[in-house]
């Protein structure tokens, strides 16, 4: 009796570790956490044509999936889809980096400041640092603009600063909350609204080709005050480029050169002080649109991609989407340089680029765990027109 | 004596002005990375690398790379801000020009003498 009894239960436990593995071979198989092992009839099956894009959202919301928690409500902007931009890094920004420095750091910036050539081993431009004034200003070639004015002179870019809360403005996050800055309060909804104009009054002359729309506001403590902090995000006809810088979609070639395949393009600013752009990056520098392409045909649905997702992924783990967002990837073309260049930086002067877009399925890390250089969140990313699949699920990193 | 806590005062004054002049645009981010290639699989086929991000901080940047590797490998570290070093022991470090602000990506590489064997290579990445 004894013996049948361990026999049955160990029939069960087998039964029980089958059962909860089932879908682990997928991940298993995810190589660099890309999967592009959909079949063509699969994808093909599922595409439709760009009018019916948009018509199956309230759908997926309602639907049960066994690995996923959908969302109560997402906020899609219904913008023009494109099947390709072409993009195109400037060249030779700090050629007008005396009128960059004058227009962005408005009465901060006086004739006696000091301006000087500065040549990096992959860039070169103008820089400013003037540590008795606490003013410290960049413009480099790719256009990258960085500055710090004197209330964020010491704060600067440093994100050892606790963060407080995470605000999503993008998921329409309440804004009415009240923080004390260093020369007194504001309200994120007031110091936003600054700032966008702000952005629409100094920046626009200089990338217009997108349209500026504030993503996060993370709040942080900086001694006996707090500091906001926007992550900026630019949209080209109603869809936002990419705000996630994906280091781990790269590949080193055989001269060690860094050939990342997917970055982001947003704008950084710190507000440390009331109505005052106190810490400003474009980090990956000045984008222009010189073309677009689109196709009637051959698009993935929203619907589509997630029951191609919930296939894919184990049952073991049940992941919790916090937002669903339409972006379009940025993916340098390294052919486009000169082989004589150098072509280790993703953000050479005169650089192409291609985006395309995808369905991206956001799922929050805690805050601890965030980038300075933007909202960093576990994502599962779904090429629209290849239906590849792109997923970030789980990064070492600690503070 | 008073001598001696007098000059114990200057030099934990200096020291202390030291430290916060260094504080003006200081950060450390701190990754932690494994990474391994397993033998008899080409080097080509294998993943062995870890690459992130980081906004810089200050006008020179520092990569530390802190490791412990099996015998005969080593780690190699690029930056996007121009750091190319083989770092090979524990500590070792390598440094750039940075702009503050500008965004760059560093990746660490196990660098391996066969493909006969496994190697591993895991530590932290101090920006």
């Amino acid at each position: 009796m004894r013996k049948a009894c361990l026999f049955i239960f160990n029939i069960l436990l087998i039964i029980i570790f089958t059962g909860c593995t089932k879908n682990i071979s997928n991940i298993e198989a995810l190589n660099e956490n890309t999967y592009e092992g959909f079949s063509e009839s699969e994808i093909n099956s599922a595409k439709i044509n760009i009018d019916s894009v948009f018509t199956d959202l309230p759908s997926v919301l309602e639907k049960k999936y066994s690995n996923f928690l959908m969302p109560a409500t997402i906020t899609i902007d219904k913008g023009t889809l494109y099947s390709d931009i072409q993009l195109e890094q400037v060249s030779g920004f700090d050629e007008q980096a005396a009128l960059v420095f004058k227009t962005l750091l408005g009465d901060f910036y006086t004739n006696d400041l000091k301006m000087e050539t500065t040549e990096l081993v992959f860039s070169k431009g103008k820089t400013i640092d003037n540590k008795e004034k606490q003013i410290y200003a960049a413009v480099m070639d790719n256009g990258l603009v960085s500055f710090m004015k004197p209330a964020g002179y010491v704060i600067g870019f440093d994100e050892s600063y606790d963060v407080i809360d995470t605000i999503y403005v993008d998921r329409g996050d309440a804004l009415n909350e009240t923080y004390e800055l260093s020369d007194g309060s504001e309200s994120i909804q007031d110091a936003t609204d600054y700032v966008l104009n702000w952005i629409n009054k100094n920046w626009i002359p200089y990338e217009p080709d997108f349209d500026y729309h504030i993503k996060t506001v993370k709040i942080r403590k900086a001694g006996d005050h707090y500091m906001y902090e926007m992550l900026v995000e630019k949209w080209f006809e109603g869809i936002p480029l990419d705000d996630i810088m994906n280091t781990k979609n790269m590949v080193i070639d055989a001269n060690s050169n860094m050939l990342i395949k997917d970055i982001s393009s947003t704008l950084y600013i710190r507000m440390c002080s009331m109505n005052s752009v106190d810490v400003f990056s474009n980090g990956n520098g000045i984008i222009k649109v010189i073309g677009h392409t689109t196709e009637e045909t051959g698009w993935l649905p929203l619907s589509s991609c997630m029951d191609m997702i919930s296939k894919l992924f184990t049952d073991f783990t049940i992941y919790d989407i916090k937002d669903i967002e339409l972006k379009y990837v940025i993916t340098p073309d390294y052919t486009s340089l000169d082989p004589a260049q150098v072509r280790f930086n993703y953000k050479y002067p005169g650089i192409k680029m291609n985006a395309y877009p995808i369905w991206r399925f956001i799922i929050d890390k805690p805050d601890e765990q965030t980038d300075i250089a933007g909202i960093k969140n576990y994502h599962i990313d779904v090429n629209m027109r290849t239906g590849e699949v792109w997923f970030e699920l789980d990064e070492k990193k600690t503070k | 004596m008073n001598k001696i806590i007098k000059n114990f005062s200057i030099l934990l004054m200096v020291t202390i002005l030291l430290i916060s002049s260094l504080s003006v645009y200081a950060s450390t981010l701190t990754y932690s990375y494994s990474l391994r290639q397993l033998s008899g699989v080409p080097a080509s086929s294998n993943v062995y690398r870890e690459s992130y991000y980081f906004s810089a901080a200050g006008t020179s940047t520092i990569v530390t790379c802190t490791q412990n590797t099996t015998s005969g490998a080593s780690v190699t570290v690029v930056s996007s801000n121009g750091i190319m070093a083989l770092l090979n022991t524990a500590g070792a470090s390598a440094s750039a020009q940075s702009v503050p602000g500008d965004v760059y990506t560093v990746s660490v590489s196990l660098s391996v003498p066969d493909s006969y064997n496994t190697y591993t290579g895991y530590g932290t990445v101090i920006i």
